[in-house]
């Protein structure tokens, strides 16, 4: 029997080395319409992350000229009153940079050194997060700045200033002797203005931060919530499934708008609470997913030979089981994102979101109709067009990530 | 350093005729159920109260048709049924430890004695794992090697198997099922076990590549010393492989002897039956096949008496009363079956 020996080279092992991601993106992107998708959905929330950046009253950099009591000085107005939020935002941008180099760079090393690099850049983003918030957070004094930099800069009081490319801050009113309320778009003001004369492309574009970060930050509590008791219902079963799901049921029982309203009107507005309303009451479907995937699969030999070699439970559920069951839970996730945005958006133009002045789609919708007898379309377009265009982009591109990850629709695109 | 004190534990192994594997009256027993609150409407016996045992570096082969527990008894061999999807009866003795009467911490320190090779090469392997990372990861979390170390320990056991080159990065949809199952051994070997569980390893194989896969689980036993309980439904690759062979049927062992004695003299008619269907490579042979008549019983509702005798050809009247009991047949005092009619 012996003829038959285990040459190396009887079975050539086959080329191209391509991790499940890589060939889901690979699916997922050759479509130009997900492509778009995805490129408008990016630049949203680099939006949302460096807004404070783009959109705002103060210079980036001034110079106060000399004056008998003390010499000239560089003043950084913008960077001297960013908020700890904002600057967080802000090291999170820059993480993400830092992540692109270094995953790009890693592309062209192989094998072990890879890994080592990868580790490494997501140690370093780790710690700069950690430390720079840290810091923010601790050294931070929020100042309320009310000086009018543009008209110190016509009237030379400071120079070589440098302003954002929307030199408006999103509460930033026009004086109202000079008749600028709802102004149609003009070369001062792109957008026009509101009834409060305040610039409506800064006001969209804060508006981005607000919906991205209750969509964000919603998702990402219901998503932990409904890993955490899918994964667990999934693989135990039995009593514990029996007892998890009728609360999944109870919690599927609330309506999430009308909590929010009940909430709103006896705790008033903080747009941190909307965010955890929405969160916690819609975890349900990403459990029942998650669970059904885990009923599947935890009958698999995998990870039947994960569990006899002797692994911990977390690292049998969550390094074995969770990587091959929580695609759809993604792909719901996705849609879970464009809900949210139309909650906020919804309560918002109710009037029970956002806390004024804070710029949201909704609001902003709601007060160009405001008072009733009127309707001014360039106040309304803006924030109607960006609310529907990001509830599209994100269904689309969680549709076309549920084909992508579809081995049903192989090769037919 | 907790890796130091392990493999001290391998010098003092136990003599030859110790037993490994002890495997004392095990049953395991689903329960059938429906309706709306999910009530216990019946149950299916897969195992039923059978008994096992391997010394150390012997192979047990377990033979029987699709659907007579083998696979099952192997899972409850490695405490690998979820608990509270079967009722479990019985004692696994490893090395004298009940493994049902272990704690998890303990339970988890036994595991590294036994490992498993499944039948599905593309099941076995977590499909988002590296190669590196899933033969890797045993050793990392019963801390036999340090993290720097593992991959060379990784490419050790690789080339033990029979790979060379780099395939340490490489996901298991890139091999093919010969290949996969390789992987799954290095893995099962990755923790130098001293008993393996092969559920039928090579079934799901092109022939070549079985001979391929049991010439390597061969070299590898005479190798590492090991013992396998090696389960299969076909008696012609248990017969080369096994020193002793078990026959089950319906959940309950038939006939057991060395793997010789078995084959030359076999003395349970469904033995009989299942070597008769064993293709002899002789030229102008006689063949008497003895073909089964009906189905195999469904376990939740089996035959009374022995569960053979609706199929039996030497069955009489007391078959159907009466359960016989495992008893010395022929002159081997280590040949076992369960029949009343032969001697």
């Amino acid at each position: 029997m012996t003829d038959l020996t285990l040459s190396p080279m009887n079975q050539p092992v086959l080329p191209a080395p391509r991790p499940y991601w890589g060939w889901v993106a690979a699916r997922l992107f050759r479509p130009l319409l997900v492509r778009l998708c995805a490129a408008y959905l990016a630049v949203l929330v680099l939006i949302a992350l460096l807004v404070p950046l783009m959109a705002n009253g103060q210079p980036y950099t001034c110079i106060v000229p000399a004056t008998a009591s003390h010499a000239a000085m560089r003043d950084y107005p913008l960077f001297r009153d960013l908020s700890s939020v904002d600057w967080i935002l802000l090291v999170v941008a820059g993480a993400l940079a830092v992540q692109v180099v270094v995953m790009s760079m890693s592309r062209r090393l192989a094998g072990p050194q890879r890994m080592m690099r990868r580790r490494i850049g997501a140690v370093v983003i780790t710690g700069i997060i950690i430390i720079a918030g840290s810091l923010i957070a601790a050294l931070h004094h929020n100042r309320l700045d009310a000086v009018n930099y543009r008209s110190l800069a016509r009237h030379g009081l400071i120079t070589h200033a440098v302003f954002p490319p929307v030199p408006w801050g999103y509460a930033e009113m026009e004086p109202l002797s000079k008749g600028l309320i709802n102004q149609f778009p003009s070369r001062r003001h792109w957008l026009g203005t509101d009834g409060d004369g305040r610039d409506e492309l800064s006001r969209l574009l804060w508006g981005a931060r607000i919906a991205m970060g209750v969509g964000f930050v919603s998702q990402i509590i219901a998503l932990a919530l409904g890993i955490v008791v899918g994964a667990l219902t999934g693989y135990f079963g039995g009593i514990f499934d029996i007892i998890l799901m009728r609360l999944v049921e109870m919690v599927e029982s609330i309506p999430t708008f009308f909590l929010i309203l009940t909430f709103v009107a006896v705790y008033g507005r903080h747009i941190l609470d909307i965010m955890v309303i929405i969160g916690v009451t819609g975890w349900t479907g990403y459990a029942r997913l998650l669970r059904a995937e885990f009923f599947r699969i935890r009958n698999l030999d995998y990870v039947l030979a994960a569990q006899g070699t002797g692994m911990p439970l977390w690292r049998v559920l969550f390094k074995h089981m969770l990587p091959n069951g929580v695609t759809p839970v993604l792909v719901s996730a996705g849609f879970g994102l464009a809900g949210a945005v139309t909650i906020e958006a919804s309560l918002s133009y109710l009037g029970v979101g956002v806390q004024p002045p804070t710029a949201s789609w909704g609001s902003m919708l709601n007060s160009a109709g405001n008072p009733a007898t009127v309707f001014r379309w360039w106040q309304a377009l803006g924030p109607g067009m960006l609310i529907f265009i990001t509830v599209l982009a994100f269904n689309l591109f969680a549709e076309s990530l549920r084909d992508a990850i579809d081995p049903t629709t192989m090769g037919r695109r | 350093m907790k890796s130091e004190t392990l493999p001290t534990q391998r010098l003092d192994k136990p003599p030859a005729d110790t037993v490994l594997l002890d495997v004392k009256n095990l049953s395991v027993a689903f329960p059938i159920r429906s309706g709306l609150l999910q009530s216990v409407r019946g149950r299916i016996q897969a195992v039923n109260n059978i008994s096992l045992a391997i010394k150390p570096q012997e192979t047990l082969g377990l033979v029987g048709e699709s659907g007579c527990g083998k696979t099952t008894a192997g899972r409850a061999i490695l405490r690998l049924i979820p608990k509270g999807t079967a009722a479990i009866s019985g004692q696994v003795y490893f090395e004298g430890t009940d493994i049902y009467a272990a704690r998890p911490a303990e339970l988890r320190a036994l595991r590294r004695h036994i490992q498993v090779i499944f039948q599905d090469p593309v099941g076995s392997l977590n499909p988002r794992m590296t190669v590196g990372a899933m033969i890797g990861e045993p050793l990392l979390v019963h801390r036999l090697a340090l993290k720097p170390e593992i991959p060379a320990r990784v490419q050790e056991l690789l080339q033990k198997v029979g790979f060379s080159g780099d395939v340490i990065n490489r996901y298991p949809h890139e091999f093919s099922g010969g290949q996969r199952q390789r992987i799954g051994i290095a893995r099962a070997l990755a923790l130098n076990p001293r008993l393996i569980v092969c559920d039928e390893p090579v079934s799901a194989l092109d022939v070549s590549i079985q001979a391929q896969v049991l010439n390597l689980l061969s070299d590898l036993q005479s190798e590492m010393g090991l013992s396998y309980l090696f389960i299969a439904h076909n008696l012609a690759v248990v017969e080369h492989f096994s020193d002793r062979i078990a026959v089950m049927y319906l959940g309950r062992i038939v006939e057991t002897a060395a793997a010789r004695t078995l084959t030359r003299s076999p003395k349970h008619p469904y033995t009989q039956a299942l070597l008769s269907a064993v293709p002899k490579p002789e030229v102008d042979r006689k063949e008497h096949r003895m073909v089964l008549q009906g189905e195999v019983p469904s376990p939740a509702n089996p035959p009374s008496g022995c569960p053979f005798h609706p199929r039996c050809p030497i069955a009489v009247e007391r078959c159907k009363r009466e359960m016989p009991p495992m008893e010395i047949k022929g002159d081997d005092p280590t040949h076992l079956a369960a029949c009343w009619e032969t001697r």
